[in-house]
């Protein structure tokens, strides 16, 4: 049996284990293939390229963190290589003259529910008619995009807002459960949020892997939390799950 | 035979005379053509994600894509409530509007580009592969300029063509094949030209490429078509086929999919 989880940094976490993290130990085989600062295009472009490579089927399970509906990436080259260009949204990005242009002529919210609608709707399918079974999770809190209280939205697009909540296991978001101040839950919140709408999926050997991150880790993040992690994580996840997408090289 | 089909793509696949799609899809019950002239590969991927939700394509169909140039994007503006398609970008030329310079330069690459093509064809390959429905990628639009780019390029390029049922593209069948003197295209009696290619460039195209559609409906409707071309403008021609497309009852004229 596999596992395979997509999404952001919600998904994938340098400093402790995620949601995915906890249902996918209990797999032969996990793969968590959430890149931190991705959209959801992104998201999904990895979902195709991984079934590409292996072959999803009706004994795999598939895992989606859905990230912030107006998240945008790229690519540019640093030092002659590709490399993706993975800030998240606009307001994260770095001000460059790039970022700028990409502000002002082209990257709407707007969009980004449309762009978020298409990619999911095109995941579902793929999963009923190859028969895969799949958890939607809305990682980041979308919930603005349900109205135009905050933003201009016209009937169509919060409509395809709702499609798309519609698919998720809940309204509500990981980042409702964080009490951290960059919005990560840490990896008890992680948890209670995954025994409260993934209960299914956890075991006993999700209990355990918490409680042996919470003795090892103090949830900060430095570079000597992601060490201690990496250990952690070699003894409960086959090393498998580190290979890369063939398309996916360097991201920033 | 399939009762529907759908073809997807840019102004090679829908344009203001029969293109290749449109002498296939003269021999079904229920022919869609939802190219977009100007569309980008990502766009045409876009498009029948949406088509498939609203048609749910199943094994009777036959779906035809004619894959276009790399060096394209498309974006909705939200105050026009419409898409605005690029044309090539790359390489980038003194007629192309402030909007597709500052994209080629401040934001775009030629890497980039032949990523977000190379995985719009993975994309429909992978939704039509899982539906188990019939369909043939073809090369629309040459990429030749992509070729001579770099090793990485070039291998994205490939892996795309690769993907196709079809290699060779209208483009470049076209220019090995024309007799010497011919033009792409027309020009028309008021001087204006278009250089897609003509309706016997397209009907050449498809007599090599998709034999098993070549049959007396597909004649009879290019030389009527040829018959009837509209040579004092454009305009003329564009009403002139606008409006005996709405005579074939099997060309469907679909506007689910113009708005977001």
């Amino acid at each position: 049996m596999r596992c395979f989880a997509f999404g952001c940094s919600f998904t994938h976490w340098f400093y402790w284990p995620t949601w995915a993290d906890f249902i996918g130990i209990n797999f032969d085989e996990y793969y968590n293939l959430g890149m931190p600062g991705s959209s959801n295009r992104m998201v999904h472009n990895r979902l195709i390229e991984a079934n590409e490579f292996y072959k999803f089927n009706k004994n795999d399970l598939v895992l989606i963190g859905i990230t912030n509906f107006g998240r945008l990436n790229w690519l540019e080259e640093i030092n002659g290589d590709p490399s993706w260009c993975c800030h998240g949204g606009p307001q994260n990005w770095p001000s460059t003259e790039k970022t700028k242009f990409l502000k002002n002529h082209f990257w709407k919210q707007n969009y980004g529910i449309y762009d978020t609608w298409l990619m999911i709707v095109n995941s579902v399918q793929l999963f009923d008619t190859l028969g895969i079974k799949n958890r939607f999770v809305m990682s980041l809190d979308n919930r603005h995009f349900l109205h135009n209280e905050i933003l201009d939205l016209s009937s169509k697009e919060i409509s395809m807002s709702k499609k798309i909540f519609q698919h998720c296991v809940t309204n509500q978001s990981l980042q409702e459960f964080s009490s951290i101040e960059d919005g990560h839950p840490d990896p008890i919140e992680h948890y209670h949020y995954a025994e409260q709408y993934l209960k299914d999926l956890i075991t006993d050997k999700s209990k355990l892997y918490l409680d042996e991150v919470c003795k090892n880790i103090d949830f900060t993040c430095t570079g000597e939390q992601a060490e201690i992690f990496g250990r952690l994580k070699a003894k409960y996840i086959s090393p498998r799950n580190r290979i890369e997408l063939p398309l996916y090289g360097n991201y920033h | 035979m399939k009762e529907r089909c759908f073809a997807f793509g840019c102004s090679y696949t829908s344009h203001d005379w029969p293109t290749v799609a449109d002498f296939v899809g003269i021999n079904f019950n229920q022919y869609y053509n939802l190219g977009i002239s100007g569309s980008s590969n990502t766009f045409i991927v876009d498009q029948i994600i949406k088509a498939n939700d609203i048609y749910n394509f199943n094994n009777t169909d036959l779906i035809l894509i004619g894959t276009t140039g790399f060096g394209r994007f498309s974006i909705y503006n939200k105050d026009k409530k419409e898409w605005n398609h690029s044309g090539d970008i790359f390489p980038l030329k003194h007629y192309h509007d402030r909007l597709q310079q500052l994209w080629a330069k401040e934001f775009d690459s030629v890497y980039f580009s032949s990523y977000r093509s190379l995985l719009a064809l993975k994309t429909i390959k992978v939704i039509l592969n899982s539906l188990n429905v019939l369909h043939i990628v073809y090369g629309a639009v040459s990429n030749i300029n992509f070729q001579y780019q770099n090793n990485e390029t070039n291998s994205l390029l490939n892996q795309f063509y690769d993907l196709h049922s079809i290699k060779d593209d209208i483009d470049n069948f076209t220019i090995t094949t024309m007799p010497a003197g011919e033009m792409l295209g027309y020009t028309f009696e008021d001087g204006t030209t278009d250089r897609h290619p003509s309706i016997k460039q397209h009907y050449n195209y498809f007599k090599k490429y998709f034999p098993d559609f070549v049959n007396q409906s597909s004649e009879k409707f290019f030389n009527y078509c040829e018959q009837n071309f509209q040579f004092d403008t454009l305009r003329s021609q564009q009403n002139w086929y606008s409006s005996y497309k709405v005579q074939l009852k099997n060309f469907i004229n679909d506007t689910k999919l113009k708005n977001l």
